[in-house]
């Protein structure tokens, strides 16, 4: 019985266990197919004339087109306008997948920019700003920019990069 | 004995819900994403090409064409905001304020972006959210009563770091999607909604601009450094 009980106990934190670390995989960024579906009232069928851009655009295939189109294909679509979405429990619902992906390059990528640093970590002692405690660091998140890795259905469907800013007046409002 | 078994297997399964709920609170972020809380992820569609058309709906006419670059020499970003097959809705950075269109998945680039800025006008508090998380919250001066700071969601579409940065923006400026309602130019351009710093630190905290919203300079310099073209702005009143 003793045994019985040690065994069961060791299989339930197993079980446990398992069920955090699918949490972890299973994060990484959202899934496009967040977005809540829209019906227009009348929606011709798509053409090659109306969609094709530029003739600069490159030639290679869009990774936000085969992103799409892999959710298109997921076997559980979106209910419209739920914030869930249709993500799929699966690590192939992933935008970037997580093992592709180094914490450091978000971080590199601001001080090639000439970041100066978060507000997480550095604004305690500014009076013009508070710094809300949190345990989301956006340097921490596995994410890239949208260079991307080249495996998988999101190959290039990453995190939004901090643009260089342009050296001009502005002319806004003020 | 079999008291004994079960006190141990009680304790077992404290042992692994306690292990679950630490993994949970350790993955902060993540826990959005897994727990199905996506939607405070905002998603920017980058064109693609030198020109974007966008549509009224999908297959429809020709709403407008934007450049790409844009007027800053930005790259164009627009935020998305549905989709509906191969097509994106996104908010458009023209008037009226809250336009929107269609835009062919091919031709952007679609990307993701946790941050949101929150300006609470009333308060004058901008609060930045990291996965609906708050972040980071600075006192702003907005528009005064003759020239209010619109209230909609916008988003960010320029970073641009001007050349005098003790000058009246300060040391960075964004430009927003939005316009004033009431300016339709100003200083030789569209009425064009911006956030940035100042050359005047006490007029943080009060409604006296022609529209946009300020920061301190510390604080315009940090969002600079941390945030991508295409975060989402809500105005509030």
């Amino acid at each position: 019985m003793t045994r019985k009980s040690a065994a069961l106990g060791a299989a339930t934190v197993a079980v446990f266990a398992s069920i955090a670390a699918t949490a972890f995989a299973e994060g990484g960024g959202p899934n496009p197919s967040d977005l809540p579906s829209e019906s227009p009232s009348a929606m011709p069928a798509l053409t090659s004339a109306s969609a094709s851009p530029t003739s600069s655009e490159s030639s290679s295939p869009n990774p936000a087109q085969s992103a799409l189109c892999a959710l298109e294909s997921s076997a559980s679509p979106a209910p419209s306008g739920s914030p869930s979405g249709s993500a799929s429990p699966s690590s192939t619902s992933l935008p970037v997948p997580v093992d592709s992906l180094s914490p450091s390059a978000a971080a590199g990528q601001r001080q090639a920019a000439g970041d100066s640093p978060t507000p997480t970590a550095s604004s305690s002692a500014d009076p013009s700003s508070t710094a809300v405690p949190t345990s989301s660091d956006p340097c921490a998140s596995p994410t890239s920019n949208s260079g991307g890795s080249s495996s998988g259905a999101y190959s290039s469907y990453g995190q939004a990069a901090v643009p260089p800013a342009q050296a001009q007046q502005p002319n806004f409002t003020g | 004995m079999p008291e004994s078994a079960l006190r141990r297997l009680a304790a077992s399964l404290a042992t692994g819900a306690v292990v679950a709920s630490a993994s949970g609170c350790a993955f902060g972020a993540h826990d959005a994403a897994a727990s199905g809380q996506r939607n405070d992820y905002a998603y920017v569609a980058e064109a693609v090409g030198t020109t974007l058309p966008v549509y009224k709906q999908p297959g429809g006419a020709v709403l407008t064409k934007l450049s790409n670059p844009n007027v800053w020499h930005d790259r164009l970003v627009l935020l998305a905001t549905a989709r509906s097959g191969d097509w994106l809705k996104v908010m458009l950075p023209i008037r009226p304020n809250g336009a929107t269109g269609w835009v062919p998945a091919s031709t952007v680039q679609l990307t993701w972006d946790p941050y949101r800025i929150v300006v609470d006008v009333s308060a004058h508090r901008l609060t930045l959210l990291n996965v609906g998380k708050p972040v980071l919250r600075a006192p702003v001066a907005v528009g005064n009563p003759s020239t209010p700071t619109p209230r909609d969601t916008f988003y960010l579409t320029s970073l641009l770091r001007p050349p005098n940065p003790a000058g009246a923006y300060g040391p960075f400026a964004f430009g927003l999607s939005g316009f004033s309602p009431v300016l339709k130019s100003f200083a030789g351009g569209p009425g064009e909604i911006g956030l940035h710093g100042t050359d005047d630190g006490s007029s943080i905290g009060h409604s006296v601009t022609h529209g946009c919203i300020r920061v301190h300079n510390n604080v315009i310099t940090r969002l600079a450094g941390l945030l991508p073209l295409g975060t989402p702005v809500v105005v509030n009143a």
